[in-house]
C-alpha cells in the first residue's frame, strides 16, 4: 500500500510538471481541456477554449471564444446559446457575455466540469436565419453563460474560414475562404475513417478524388437510389403512374410493425406511388420499397430482378448485387443461413446517381425537400440528410446505415462553374464510424467538390461502361430511348 | 395341174411360146428372201439407234455440269427476330412476315466430267441474306418503337424519327445495334461454311448418285436436279455458265 501511493505521488508531480506552453489539460472523463492560442490575421494570441472530445486532436471549440476572437474583423457574428439552440448572425458585431477568451478553469474540487455533463448532440443552429444541423455540445461557461462547441472542422466550413493548424496554434486568415488541401489530408490518413468515399462531378462524370472506389461494400438504404430508378422508368414506360392508388399488402403491413419499419401500414389501406416515393428517400422508409415493388412486378423477388437487370444495363460492375428493394440485411433460405446486404462500390453509385440525374433530374423535387405530407397516411415525415440542413445548396439524395454498411451517406449539391454553368457535385461515403463522421466527411467532400469545380480542377473520368452496359434486349432498348427522348 | 392345162389350153389359142412353172417359183423364193433380209436389217439399225440414243441419253451423262440452290431461311430468320421482339412489350402482336419476305442463301455444286466434284457456299448471297434478314428486323422494331414512344406520349411518327432516337440514345444506328447486340437471325457465315463447303469424287449408277461413299438417289432432266438423300430432299437448277 506504501508503494502504491508513492508511485501515484510521483505520477502526479510528473503530470504536474507538463510545460504550460503545451497542452494545459486535465483529462476527465476521456476530454482534453486545451487553452488552444488563436492567432487572428497575425496578430496577438487570443485563448479559444477547446476541448478535445473522446479522443485527443478531435477538437471542439468554443463559440463564443471564437466570437470574441473575431470581432471587429471581417468575420465577425453575433451569438446567442440556449439550452438547446444556437443563433448565429454574420456580419454583426459580437457583444461579449462575460467569460470569452478566458483559459478553463477546473476546479479541483469539481471533477464534473459543467460543460462536460452536456452530451454531444446534433443541435440545429440558426444562421442568418436558416436552420443548420451540426453536432455540438451546450452547456456553461466558467461565467454561467451557455457556450456552445462546435468540431473545428464544421467551424471552419460553417463560417468559411481559412484556418491552418500547427505547433503555435491556429491561424486564421479572415480574408482567405475554407479550403482543403486533398493531398496533406490523405497524407494524414483523410480517408481512414470510412470504407470507401468519392467525391465527383456528375454533369460531366468526372470524379476528382476517391478512396477505394471499386471496394465493393453494403450500401444499406441507400439501395433505395435503384429502387426509385426502376420505379421512374416503370412510369415512363407507362406501366404504372405516379397517381396509381397502391394498395398496401400483408407483407409491407408486417415490416411496417417491426423494428425496421418507419411509417404505419395497414393491409388493404392505399397510398399513391408518388406519396410512397416521398416515404422511401425521406425518411427512408423500408415498408414502401415493398409496396412499391409489389405494385410493379407482383413481388418483390420480381422487382429485384429488375434492379439486377438495370444496374447491368447501366453499366455497374459485377459488384453491384441487389437482394431487396430496400437495403435491409436478410438472411438465405439456407441451413446455414448466412445474413447478406446489398453492395456495390462507390464508383457504381457515382454511375448509379449520374444516370439519374440525368435522366430523371426530378428526382431533387423529393430528394431537396426537408419535409413532405403523406395524407394516405396522416402524417409528415422529414429527411434524414444532413446536408440539407448544412448546405445552402445541398439537393439530396440519401442516407443508409446498418451495422454492417456503417453509416453511408449519398448526397449532391448545385454548384456553378466559372463559365455560370450548373453542374452536380456529388459526394459518396460508406462506413463511417457513425453520423457525426458521415455528416462531416461529407460535407468535406461536397465543399471539396465545389472548390475544384471552381477552380477548374480537371477530374478523371471513370471508365466508359463496358458493352454489357447497352441495353441488352428489345425491351431493355425500349425503355432507354424512352428516357432519353 | 388346172392351171396347166388351162395355160396350155390358152397357149393353143395363142402363138406365145409358154414359160416353164419352176423359174417362176425361184424368183419368189429370191424377193421374199429379200425381203426378210431388208427387214432383219431395218431391226438391227432400230435396236441399234435405240441403244445409242439410250446410250446418249441416259441420266448419268446429264449430270456433270454447275448446279445452282438455294436454301430456304426464312422462317428460321422470321423465328429469331420474332423470339427477339417478343421480350419487348408489343413485340408478340408484330407480323414479321410482311417485314421478311423470303431469305434464300446459295450453294453451287460442280460435278465434273473427270469424276470430281466440289460445292461451295455463295458468300455474296449469305450477305445479302442477312442484310435482308436484319433490315427487316430493323423496320419491324422502329414500328415498335414508334407504338411505344406514342404510349409513352412522345410525339414521334416517322422510322426517321425513331433511327434518330436510337442513334442518340446508344450512340450507334439501329442496324449495327442489332447485328452485334441483337439475336443471330442466321447460322453463322463460318458454320455453314464448314457444312456446305467440300469436294471429292463422283459417279452414279442406278439413278444413285455416289459422292465419296455417300449415295443420293437422283432425278434429272435437262435443267432440273433432284438429290434425295439423308439430308432430305435438294433441288438445284443448272447454272447457265
Amino acid at each position: 500500500m506504501r508503494i502504491k501511493r508513492m508511485l501515484l505521488t510521483i505520477l502526479l508531480i510528473f503530470v504536474w510538471m507538463v510545460p504550460a506552453g503545451e497542452v494545459q489539460a486535465a483529462d476527465q472523463k476521456h476530454r482534453i481541456y486545451e487553452d488552444l492560442k488563436l492567432f487572428v490575421d497575425g496578430g496577438a494570441a487570443k485563448v479559444i477554449k477547446t476541448i478535445h472530445y473522446e479522443y485527443k486532436n478531435n477538437r471542439y471549440l468554443s463559440l463564443r471564444d471564437l466570437a470574441g476572437a473575431l470581432s471587429g474583423t471581417a468575420k465577425t457574428f453575433e451569438l446567442s446559446v440556449a439550452d438547446t439552440s444556437v443563433t448565429i448572425t454574420t456580419g454583426v458585431e459580437y457583444q461579449p457575455a462575460g467569460g470569452e477568451n478566458e483559459p478553463f478553469v477546473i476546479p479541483e474540487d469539481t471533477p464534473d466540469y459543467a460543460v462536460t455533463t452536456k452530451t454531444m448532440r446534433l443541435n440545429t443552429i440558426t444562421m442568418d436565419g436558416q436552420n443548420v444541423r451540426y453536432h455540438t455540445f451546450i452547456g456553461q461557461n466558467d461565467a454561467g453563460n451557455n457556450d456552445c462547441y462546435m468540431s473545428l472542422t464544421d467551424a471552419a466550413m460553417l463560417f468559411d474560414l481559412s484556418l491552418t493548424l500547427d505547433t503555435q496554434g491556429l491561424h486564421l486568415d479572415t480574408n482567405g475562404h475554407f479550403r482543403m488541401d486533398m493531398n496533406a489530408l490523405k497524407a494524414q490518413g483523410f480517408f481512414y475513417e470510412v470504407h470507401s468515399a468519392l467525391v465527383g462531378d456528375a454533369t460531366t462524370g468526372e470524379i476528382f478524388e476517391s478512396y477505394e472506389e471499386n471496394l465493393s461494400v453494403p450500401i444499406a438504404s441507400t439501395t433505395k437510389l435503384m429502387t426509385y430508378l426502376c420505379v421512374m422508368d416503370a412510369v415512363t414506360d407507362g406501366q404504372i403512374s405516379l397517381e396509381d392508388q397502391v394498395v398496401i399488402s400483408e407483407n409491407a403491413e408486417r415490416l411496417s410493425k417491426s423494428q425496421d419499419g418507419m411509417i404505419p401500414m395497414k393491409a388493404g389501406q392505399t397510398a399513391t406511388v408518388q406519396e410512397l416515393l416521398y416515404g422511401l428517400l425521406l425518411p427512408s422508409s423500408n415498408e414502401c420499397g415493398v409496396a412499391l415493388s409489389e405494385h410493379i412486378c407482383g413481388s418483390e423477388a420480381a422487382f429485384v430482378e429488375r434492379m439486377n437487370a438495370k444496374a447491368l444495363a447501366i453499366g455497374l460492375s459485377a459488384d453491384a448485387v441487389f437482394f431487396n428493394s430496400n437495403g435491409l440485411p436478410l438472411f438465405t433460405d439456407t441451413v446455414a443461413a448466412t445474413k447478406i446486404q446489398n453492395h456495390m462500390t462507390a464508383n457504381d453509385m457515382f454511375l448509379l446517381v449520374s444516370h439519374i440525374l440525368r435522366i430523371y433530374p426530378e428526382i431533387l423535387t423529393i430528394t431537396d425537400s426537408v419535409k413532405a405530407d403523406l395524407p394516405s397516411f396522416e402524417m409528415s415525415v422529414t429527411n434524414t440528410n444532413p446536408m440539407l440542413y448544412n448546405l445552402p445548396n445541398a439537393v439530396g439524395l440519401k442516407t443508409g446505415t446498418t451495422s454492417m454498411s456503417g453509416a453511408c451517406l449519398v448526397s449532391a449539391m448545385e454548384a456553378e462553374a466559372p463559365d455560370g454553368s450548373k453542374h452536380y457535385i456529388v459526394a459518396i461515403e460508406f462506413g463511417a464510424e457513425d453520423g457525426t463522421v458521415r455528416c462531416t466527411l461529407s460535407e468535406e467532400l461536397l465543399l471539396y467538390g465545389k472548390q475544384c469545380l471552381e477552380d477548374g480542377v480537371s477530374g478523371a473520368m471513370p471508365p466508359a461502361p463496358e458493352p454489357a452496359g447497352m441495353p441488352q434486349d428489345a425491351e431493355e432498348l425500349i425503355r432507354a430511348v424512352i428516357r432519353n427522348y | 395341174m388346172d392351171n396347166d392345162l388351162e395355160y396350155l389350153m390358152n397357149e393353143i389359142k395363142s402363138d406365145q411360146k409358154p414359160v416353164k412353172p419352176k423359174r417362176r417359183k425361184k424368183k419368189r423364193r429370191r424377193g421374199n428372201g429379200l425381203l426378210v433380209l431388208f427387214l432383219f436389217v431395218l431391226l438391227l439399225v432400230v435396236v441399234a439407234g435405240g441403244v445409242g440414243i439410250w446410250w446418249l441419253q441416259r441420266p448419268e451423262r446429264k449430270l456433270p455440269g454447275h448446279w445452282h440452290r438455294a436454301i430456304e431461311y426464312t422462317q428460321e430468320a422470321n423465328l429469331a427476330a420474332k423470339e427477339w421482339l417478343m421480350a419487348a412489350e408489343g413485340g408478340a402482336e408484330l407480323d414479321l412476315s410482311s417485314y421478311m419476305g423470303n431469305i434464300t442463301i446459295g450453294t453451287d455444286l460442280i460435278l465434273g466430267k473427270d469424276g470430281s466434284w466440289s460445292m461451295m457456299l455463295d458468300e455474296v448471297s449469305y450477305e445479302q441474306a442477312r442484310k435482308q434478314a436484319y433490315t427487316a428486323l430493323e423496320l419491324a422494331f422502329e414500328d415498335l418503337l414508334i407504338t411505344r414512344l406514342q404510349s409513352a406520349g412522345r410525339e414521334v411518327e416517322s422510322r426517321e424519327e425513331a433511327a434518330q432516337a436510337i442513334r442518340e440514345t446508344i450512340g450507334m444506328d439501329c442496324m449495327e445495334y442489332l447485328q452485334t447486340y441483337g439475336p443471330e437471325l442466321l447460322v453463322p457465315l463460318e458454320d455453314m461454311k464448314q457444312q456446305y463447303n467440300g469436294g471429292g469424287n463422283w459417279r452414279a449408277e442406278k439413278g444413285v448418285l455416289l459422292r465419296d461413299g455417300r449415295g443420293e438417289a437422283f432425278l434429272i432432266n435437262t435443267d432440273l436436279l433432284v438429290l434425295s438423300g439423308q439430308n432430305g430432299t435438294e433441288v438445284y437448277y443448272r447454272n447457265a455458265d
